[in-house]
């Protein structure tokens, strides 16, 4: 049994907001969503650009889903249920008689709430487990249980009793379009009807606005132009720009889509997924493994290369990261290389990390639907070793036969999805 | 087209022994490995047994490869460095070899965090975020952050082994371990890869996991106060799978599966349920979390004998925290 797989719903959140039509359009415009931290901005993080979802929205999603989520605080769970809901919403699923529907969602790890280690210290500072073990009940619910990878997935289950499979992939910056991947899998060969997947993750918190100072990874910031920090492709790009958010789909069985008169949106047509098995932190300087697994996307689908329109790059603006993607691309594409549109949004809402490839995802769903695509944006200085039509600054409208969503993560995790537009065959005429 | 799956070789590990013989053995004379919890004074939890796999070089915090890897990937790296030999992986090539597997909780290092979050504290010993933003911070260990990537693990383990194929990492509930072992059998069914490892890892034996199961989640008991009573152990193991009578033929590797250990995987069924955790310590190696399904699948295929089917092995999310179930048949091929 092989289902042809179509998207159906698609739900977001992000820097710059939550409507799909707004948030096309503000990327195709080229609207930056990068800021100095706000949250954490009193306490001089060293982390000094990053896509926040704004306070607003997040009260509003507050307000909304806390009762239904029993207050959870958790902000990659609350975020995953909002655009979740979302995507079912638009859809038009029935939250009823869901029995085989599932969920996969990629999402980040959990950290310590750092005034829980505080408190277990002693007098001379060490950790004393008999002082962490004496206000075990006082220790946040985050340290413990509600930083636990698989509750997003756990609670958008829940919440809308699906009684399929539910999972959590924890790959990281290729989380979500393994998430997808996987998806995309399991309503193919007919176990779902469909699913709700994709990812979504939040690292600004303490820990987290540390953790890539830490390994280095963060981009230089100009304090008086936050936007301007994360510069994909660009020649003086320095690192990446931390965000958060969530992007949801839903991947459903042509068959379930067309008998209930779902509009479709496009079509999912393959995945890939590869190990650079080179370096924890870096890909190889040939892209090997990102080309590998952009041409198990291209072959699972039966997708010529050269209807490939549009690529939703990683594209993280980090030194070694860009030129391997470029790298990759053309060693796939060859000479139509030169006709692809290449974007990275990571310059406009930042890398959403376990949740980027969701955004980026519906983002590449809604540029085959609409036919246009997105722009890179602080791309001013152009690097000989990049050198693709990135369409820098604003998007434009053209024609999008297909394209892929690439996603490459830390440890070596390579994902690609491939996604082309919805036409009906025969046979699904005929049912 | 449904493929067979055959299981083309298996690794355990878990606090009964390091090796199939050796925990065979522990089997059969009935040992328990449920012991005191060494490593840090859990006294104060009221938890005071574990059973823990504790050999020097799996706390070694000067080797460079724990810290990447952290403790329970470095155990990981044991079982899945054995099933890759064992089923002599090295003869395929590499963009072929998948590698899926289902991980426990990451709990952070408390350790690595205690000497900057000391730093950053102010006369009341309260948390001072300006004082750890400022540079208190710098005194976290720089491997830290990806010592709680656990897919860094797994990569890390890809690398060492060269397995360049179709991959991915579930957590951390106890079914993932289920679900990486369906995924591989996927993934070998639909011939996205010739040969795939399953795995699973438990999570650590640390404050952070005694405290978890002390504070109870969402209906379930707490250790000890009835309810789902469960061990906390380390543990992991490994299964890899491979096309049966396919069109990659390698040699001796398809007489493996005319041998008396032999095994196919047929995925049945694959689901949700909300039902508690069954917890069965009578092997006395505690709750394996993730690791359980495959642990369960290498000892059925251990014991197979000609004809018959091995094990039915369902497994229930590991605490009840959440939705999620999944099951599958250990079947001799035809």
């Amino acid at each position: 049994m092989s289902e042809r797989v179509v998207v159906t719903g698609l739900g977001f959140v992000t820097p710059l907001g939550t409507d799909p039509d707004a948030l096309w359009e503000a990327m195709l415009e080229g609207r930056p969503g990068v800021t100095a931290p706000h949250r954490l901005g009193p306490h001089d993080p060293p982390t000094k650009a990053v896509g926040e979802v704004p306070a607003p929205v997040l009260d509003r999603l507050l307000d909304e889903r806390e009762c239904e989520l029993e207050g959870i605080e958790d902000r990659r769970t609350l975020f995953a249920a909002e655009a979740a809901a979302d995507a079912i919403e638009r859809a038009g699923l029935s939250t009823d008689a869901n029995e085989r529907a599932g969920v996969v969602l990629g999402s980040g790890p959990g950290v310590h709430r750092l005034e829980d280690v505080a408190r277990a210290l002693d007098e001379e500072g060490r950790f004393d487990p008999a002082r962490f073990a004496a206000n075990v009940n006082a220790i946040h619910g985050e340290s413990l249980i509600r930083n636990r990878v698989e509750l997003p997935a756990e609670r958008v289950a829940t919440r809308f009793g699906l009684g399929g499979p539910v999972h959590a992939v924890t790959t990281a910056c290729s989380a979500s379009n393994q998430a997808l991947g996987m998806a995309f899998r399991m309503v193919r060969s007919g176990e779902c009807p469909w699913v709700v997947a994709g990812g979504s993750d939040s690292m600004i918190n303490p820990m987290g606005l540390v953790f890539f100072v830490l390994l280095g990874a963060n981009a230089n910031v100009d304090v008086n132009d936050p936007a301007a920090a994360c510069r994909p492709f660009d020649r003086r790009r320095s690192g990446l720009v931390m965000g958060e958010g969530a992007g949801c789909a839903i991947l459903e069985a042509e068959s379930h889509a067309r008998a209930r008169g779902a509009t479709i949106l496009a079509e999912v047509a393959g995945y890939g997924s590869s190990f650079d098995a080179y370096r924890t932190t870096a890909p190889p300087p040939d892209g090997r493994g990102a080309a590998e697994a952009i041409r198990y996307a291209l072959e699972d689908g039966n997708v010529d290369p050269n209807t490939v329109d549009f690529v939703n790059a990683h594209g993280t603006g980090t030194k070694r990261n860009d030129p391997a993607e470029v790298a990759a691309i053309r060693s796939v594409f060859g000479d139509h290389a030169d006709a692809l549109a290449v974007s990275s949004g990571k310059a406009a809402i930042g890398h959403l990390l376990s949740g980027a490839a969701g955004v980026a995802f519906g983002m590449a769903v809604l540029a085959v639907q609409r036919d246009g695509v997105l722009p890179t944006l602080n791309l001013t200085t152009p690097d000989p070793t990049c050198d693709l039509d990135f369409v820098p600054g604003k998007g434009r409208a053209q024609p999008v036969r297909a394209a892929i969503n690439n996603s490459f993560a830390f440890g070596g995790q390579n994902a690609v999805v491939a996604l082309r537009k919805y036409v009906p065959d025969a046979a699904s005429e005929q049912a | 087209m449904t493929r067979p799956v055959g299981i083309a070789a298996y690794a355990s590990r878990c606090a009964l022994g390091n090796d199939d013989q050796q925990i065979d053995q522990a089997l059969a004379d009935g040992e328990s490995a449920i012991g005191p919890l060494r490593g840090f004074d859990a006294s104060a939890f009221g938890d005071t047994v574990a059973a823990q796999i504790w050999t020097e070089e799996d706390v070694d915090e000067d080797d460079p490869a724990i810290r990447i890897l952290g403790p329970h990937g470095r155990i990981l790296e044991h079982v899945v460095r054995r099933a890759y030999a064992a089923a002599d992986l090295d003869q395929l090539p590499a963009e072929r070899v998948g590698l899926y597997v289902g991980m426990g909780m990451v709990d952070a290092a408390v350790e690595d965090l205690v000497p900057a979050v000391a730093a950053s504290r102010d006369a009341d010993g309260e948390l001072d975020l300006a004082k750890f933003f400022k540079g208190a911070y710098r005194l976290i260990h720089p491997l830290w952050p990806l010592s709680m990537l656990n897919n860094v693990a797994v990569g890390q383990i890809a690398t060492d082994l060269d397995i360049r194929g179709d991959n991915l990492v579930l957590a951390s509930d106890a079914v993932c371990g289920v679900r990486a072992i369906l995924e591989a059998a996927r993934a070998v069914r639909e011939g996205i890869v010739d040969a795939a490892i399953a795995a699973g890892v438990s999570e650590r034996v640390c404050p952070a996991s005694l405290a978890r199961r002390r504070v109870g989640v969402e209906g379930v008991q707490p250790m000890g106060e009835g309810g789902a009573a469960l061990v906390l152990t380390n543990a992991v193991d490994g299964v890899a799978l491979r096309l049966l009578g396919g069109a990659t033929a390698h040699g001796p590797r398809d007489q493996r599966f005319a041998s008396e250990r032999a095994g196919e995987i047929a995925l049945h069924q694959a689901g949700r349920s909300e039902a508690r955790r069954l917890t069965d310590a009578r092997t006395g190696v505690g709750d394996l979390g993730p690791g359980q399904a495959a642990f369960a699948l290498a000892r059925a295929a251990h014991d197979l004998a000609a004809g018959e089917v091995g094990l039915l092995t369902m497994d229930y999310d590991g605490s009840g925290m959440g939705p999620g179930a999944g099951a599958l048949v250990v079947e001799r091929p035809a």
